[in-house]
């Protein structure tokens, strides 16, 4: 084991002579390194990802307006138009999310990772209520328990997809405050050891 | 060697930089450039090549932290990535067979236990340049950081007698010269 004081270490490193103009020029190009960007095909896929959201928000927003009735039954246009605003409103937030991390160029592995997980559960949830809504109001038995199996495998699998997003990022958070802990209990006990 | 407490610190700090926190990279950086850039120093002899060589070790530290498996071994890992780049640098620059090559000469038993017992950090610094490669990257990493052998071998990649070795070659060395310039080391 080394027997090294620190001072010695510490004066070692500030023996160290250099020109101030390279550091700077250094620590100017860490600095842009620092701001982690994602690469231009991710960038891409990103912005392409949030136009077409946008493109098909329009097309909801456009169905929203337009709706008869006819895709459903003759009295369902309440209905049809709810689906279709809403459909809307939720293309346009995913739209937003895609353009903005397309914008930024930076993906947060804090944050966005729980709002793409989080948006797709609530697609899930809104897409598995119309087919429900559909099935119930189908006279023919056979499709309607067609449409409710379907809707209920896909919201089985959108659900274990949620949660295991869920469960890794609530593992890394208790790690981290775990950590966090532990790191004040061992100064504590540095603090506690050198006051004898 | 490692403490509890810095174990701890750098397995947070290593979780931190994995998820992409811009504070903990530039944690990361500011508590370990100044240790890093002594070390390629004393490996490169243009300055300008040590800064574009800590550079290009921070940039492959914020991509490969992400493949850390073993966050209380990032001392050894920083300098494993240093060195690797330090020495492809060197490898480009001149050949690294040729500024390397040294024989190893072999420790007789119990001549291993010399101690350094200096205080003039400045003239310790200025002789650590007059003393051959192999030598003066072991007693760097040596003073630098409270490695075991054992990591130092895993650093420079070498079996750990060639450390020992290289370690008493180095110091003795080091003797030598600050004896000739008057300072008192034993």
């Amino acid at each position: 084991m080394n027997k090294i004081p620190k001072n010695l270490r510490d004066g070692l490193i500030e023996s160290e002579q250099f020109s101030l103009n390279l550091k700077e020029k250094y620590e100017k190009e860490v600095r842009a390194m620092l701001e982690i960007k994602m690469s231009k095909i991710f960038r891409w896929s990103y912005l392409v990802g949030g136009i077409l959201a946008l493109g098909v928000a329009a097309f909801f927003a456009y169905g929203a307006m337009l709706f008869k009735g006819v895709m459903f039954y003759k009295d369902s246009q309440i209905w049809g138009r709810i689906i279709f605003g809403l459909s809307a409103v939720f293309c346009l937030v995913w739209a937003g999310l895609m353009l903005w991390i397309a914008k930024t160029g930076t993906f947060h592995l804090k944050k966005h990772p729980s709002a793409i997980a989080g948006l797709a559960w609530v697609g899930t949830i809104f897409s598995t209520t119309i087919f429900l809504v559909m099935a119930a109001r189908d006279p023919d038995s056979t499709k309607s328990v067609f449409i409710v199996v379907a809707s209920s495998l896909f919201l089985i699998c959108a659900s274990a997809g949620f949660i295991l997003v869920r469960v890794g990022l609530a593992e890394l958070n208790t790690r981290e405050s775990l950590l966090k802990i532990e790191l004040r209990l061992a100064e504590l006990a540095e603090e506690m050891h050198k006051k004898g | 060697m490692v403490t509890e407490k810095e174990k701890i610190y750098y397995e947070l700090l290593v979780l931190r930089c994995q998820r992409r926190e811009k504070d903990a990279l530039e944690e990361l950086i500011h508590c370990w450039e100044k240790r890093l850039f002594y070390y390629v120093r004393r490996l490169v002899n243009n300055e300008q090549d040590a800064w574009d060589i800590l550079q290009e070790i921070w940039l492959k530290v914020i991509y490969g932290i992400k493949n850390l498996r073993e966050p209380c071994k990032l001392p050894v890992w920083l300098y494993r990535v240093a060195r690797n780049t330090a020495m492809s640098h060197l490898r480009k620059e001149i050949g690294l067979r040729k500024v390397y090559e040294e024989k190893e000469k072999i420790v007789p038993e119990g001549e291993n236990s010399d101690e350094f017992q200096f205080e003039d950090a400045e003239r310790i610094h200025q002789a650590l340049t007059r003393i051959s490669l192999p030598h003066r990257e072991v007693l760097t990493l040596y003073f630098l950081e409270d490695l075991s052998v054992e990591e130092i071998a895993h650093i420079v990649d070498v079996p750990v007698g060639t450390i020992k070795s290289r370690l008493h070659y180095a110091k003795r060395a080091l003797g030598e010269i600050l004896k000739k310039k008057g300072v008192n080391y034993e």
